[in-house]
């Protein structure tokens, strides 16, 4: 008897084994010639050869344990030019420290630096209707594209073009799932300050439309509560997020900030897909902004995602065969009397081979170390070929 | 049980007697041979979609369920750039999952009258809006055999307040079990769009299906998308929630 069910369970674990994997890897691996022109400093170049591994294990149907690596060995003339660009390379904004990374000198015109950090380390429990994830992960409450004043976990720039997974955020995160398109969640993280946000979201599907709604406290100081919808005008989507922030520590004497992101989007018969959003930012920071380096790729406050009080983003993307896209994105500053356009092309090689060719001209008024605005212009051209597996 | 099976094989003897008794119309057999594909309850099935074009191939790969033309949850598992993307959908309302930023995205309906991921396939063919059962007008026009198999051959006439693409088909069912072997698709002035071939006849799930789908557009040379059906089960039971936002974030191949 005891025998039988010895064997009958051997035989379960290993059809189980058949059905499905219990341990997944995959990943990609990239190269990118990047090369930057600015006033400053001139022409300036890049290389960097960067892999990611996705190692996803599943030990029990309620369990999933996710590790995933970002890997890069950046060389180039970067490297001397922007001091401390090896240390935030480096650097890891999280509660745990997961980085390493080493680097030449500095006197070294043509310098290296090896960066490697953890960006993904959680475990998933589920049971019945609830979801349970504790370690560094990916919380994403975005609705619109371009801005997202409700992602208030994984902030991060727009125009960092190598990065979409994002870093992770270190929280413990509970979600129950209280119909087919609704949930309500509990997330709490902590950063490398040991700051935490906090907040409750609740989302919910009703006449075509999602919605959600959230409140907490971002990073130890401010309040925030938020909304974001999305659904469609006709046959366009219409998609939104506003957040309201206040400062918790002078609640009575400060008024509280507005972040608010809106936009359409349509696709068109021919496959044309064509992007409109508007940010309206209460946190403006036009004078601390003093070229486009500072904010292209860095972590971010998500109080920091508009420079200028008022960003207009538009975007066309279309497939010219099924092999290739091209788009263009462009987005307007008024008060920097400033623009942003970043044209595209993507090209699949085979199955698992892109390139990609990406340009982004930004130009605006901004500030001098002195107060004087002068216009800047910087460039940046990149070209990249990548392999995923 | 016993009873019911014996029920069912007394009532497919009944309809048999009827089928031979007198010819099928040329309706009953594009019905019955319809009801192959979208007569079932729900489905689970694996498959790989290729576009070919004179100079390359690209192949996705994907895993879906479907229940009825309400509900449907896809699952990319190939190319490695795009596994693990997944799809549900629930009346006209749809939304896709990208693991890779933790992103859930509702889709516009703008979005879902697209030709199908770049594709000769189109959204009618994916959602089966139309049916051509209930919108054309059916007619024996004679016999071929196809693939070694006796074939009717049928010509579909749009009926005149239809919705649909086409202005008459063209369709050869295997005489013997109901299949869908080709078809051609004209357009209102009557010029010949596109050609569907299917074959690899294999038995699946207890049935005879053409596991192989070739969709030829006239017009343009050297072009197909070729669909294959690697595996495929009718008529599972899958609850409400596997359709579900929960779901299709943990659903795998």
């Amino acid at each position: 008897m005891i025998r039988n069910t010895l064997i009958l369970i051997i035989f379960t674990f290993c059809l189980n084994i058949n059905a499905q994997q219990k341990v997944t890897l995959d990943g990609y691996l990239n190269d990118m010639q990047s090369v930057y022109h600015m006033e400053q400093t001139g022409w300036l170049w890049e290389n960097q050869l960067h892999n990611r591994l996705n190692l996803n294990i599943y030990p029990a149907g309620w369990l999933k344990v996710s590790i995933q690596t970002r890997t890069r060995l950046i060389q180039g003339s970067t490297y001397s030019t922007f001091p401390g660009y090896a240390d935030m390379i480096g650097r890891d904004p999280g509660w745990l420290d997961l980085a390493f990374s080493a680097h030449d000198s500095y006197n070294d015109d043509l310098g290296y630096i090896i960066a490697s950090k953890v960006d993904r380390l959680y475990a998933e429990f589920s049971a019945g209707n609830w979801v349970a994830t504790v370690g560094r992960q990916r919380i994403n409450w975005g609705q619109t594209f371009a801005w997202n004043p409700n992602d208030i976990f994984n902030s991060y720039s727009y125009f960092d073009v190598d990065y979409p997974e994002r870093p992770g955020s270190d929280a413990i995160r509970i979600q129950y799932y209280t119909g087919i398109a609704s949930n309500i969640e509990l997330a709490a993280k902590a950063d490398s300050a040991g700051k935490v946000t906090g907040a409750g979201y609740f989302r919910f599907n009703t006449m075509g439309y999602d919605f959600q709604l959230l409140g907490g406290v971002l990073s130890g100081s401010d309040l925030v509560l938020g909304t974001g919808w999305s659904g469609n005008i006709v046959n366009s989507s219409f998609r939104g997020e506003l957040s309201y922030f206040r400062s918790l520590d002078n609640f009575a004497d400060t008024s509280g900030q507005l972040l608010v992101s809106t936009g359409i989007d349509h696709t068109f018969s021919n496959s044309l897909w064509m992007q409109a959003e508007v940010l309206y930012s209460g946190f403006a920071r036009e004078h601390e902004i003093q070229n486009f380096m500072q904010i292209l790729g860095s972590d971010m406050d998500v109080r920091q995602i508009g420079f200028t009080k008022w960003s207009v983003f538009t975007s066309l993307s279309f497939p010219v065969t099924p092999l290739l896209n091209a788009s263009l994105a462009g987005i307007w500053f008024p008060s920097w009397k400033g623009y942003y356009i970043g044209p595209s092309v993507d090209l699949s090689l085979s199955n698992n081979i892109s390139a990609s060719l990406i340009s982004q001209l930004f130009s605006a008024e901004q500030p001098n170390p002195v107060g004087e605005r002068t216009r800047q212009t910087t460039w940046v051209g990149y070209a990249r070929i990548k392999w995923s597996f | 049980m016993k009873r019911n099976s014996f029920l069912m094989q007394l009532l497919l003897i009944v309809l048999s007697f009827n089928l031979n008794g007198q010819e099928p119309t040329a309706k009953q057999i594009i019905e019955k041979a319809d009801d192959k594909f979208t007569g079932e309850k729900s489905s689970v099935s694996v498959m790989s979609m290729t576009i070919v074009r004179p100079a390359w191939e690209r192949t996705v790969e994907f895993k879906s369920w479907t229940e009825g033309s309400e509900k449907s949850l896809t699952l990319i598992t190939g190319p490695a750039s795009e596994k693990g993307q997944s799809f549900l959908k629930r009346g006209n309302e749809m939304w896709s999952w990208n693991p890779s930023i933790s992103r859930l995205i509702k889709l516009p309906p703008s979005m879902m009258s697209q030709g199908w991921m770049g594709s000769d396939y189109s959204n009618d063919d994916i959602l089966k809006e139309s049916s051509i059962v209930r919108d054309y007008h059916h007619k024996i026009v004679g016999e071929e055999t196809l693939e070694g198999r006796l074939c009717y051959k049928i010509r579909l006439e749009a009926k005149e307040n239809a919705a649909v693409i086409w202005g008459h088909q063209v369709r050869w069912i295997d005489k013997e079990d109901f299949i869908f072997l080709k078809a051609e698709m004209y357009d209102v002035e009557g010029y010949l769009i596109r050609t569907e071939l299917a074959g690899d006849v294999q038995l699946m799930d207890g049935r005879k299906i053409p596991t192989r789908i070739e969709l030829i557009p006239e017009e343009e040379e050297g072009h197909k998308t070729i669909l294959k059906i690697r595996e495929i089960r009718f008529n599972e039971d899958i609850p409400d929630s596997f359709f579900s936002q929960q779901n299709m974030k943990r659903v795998r191949s």
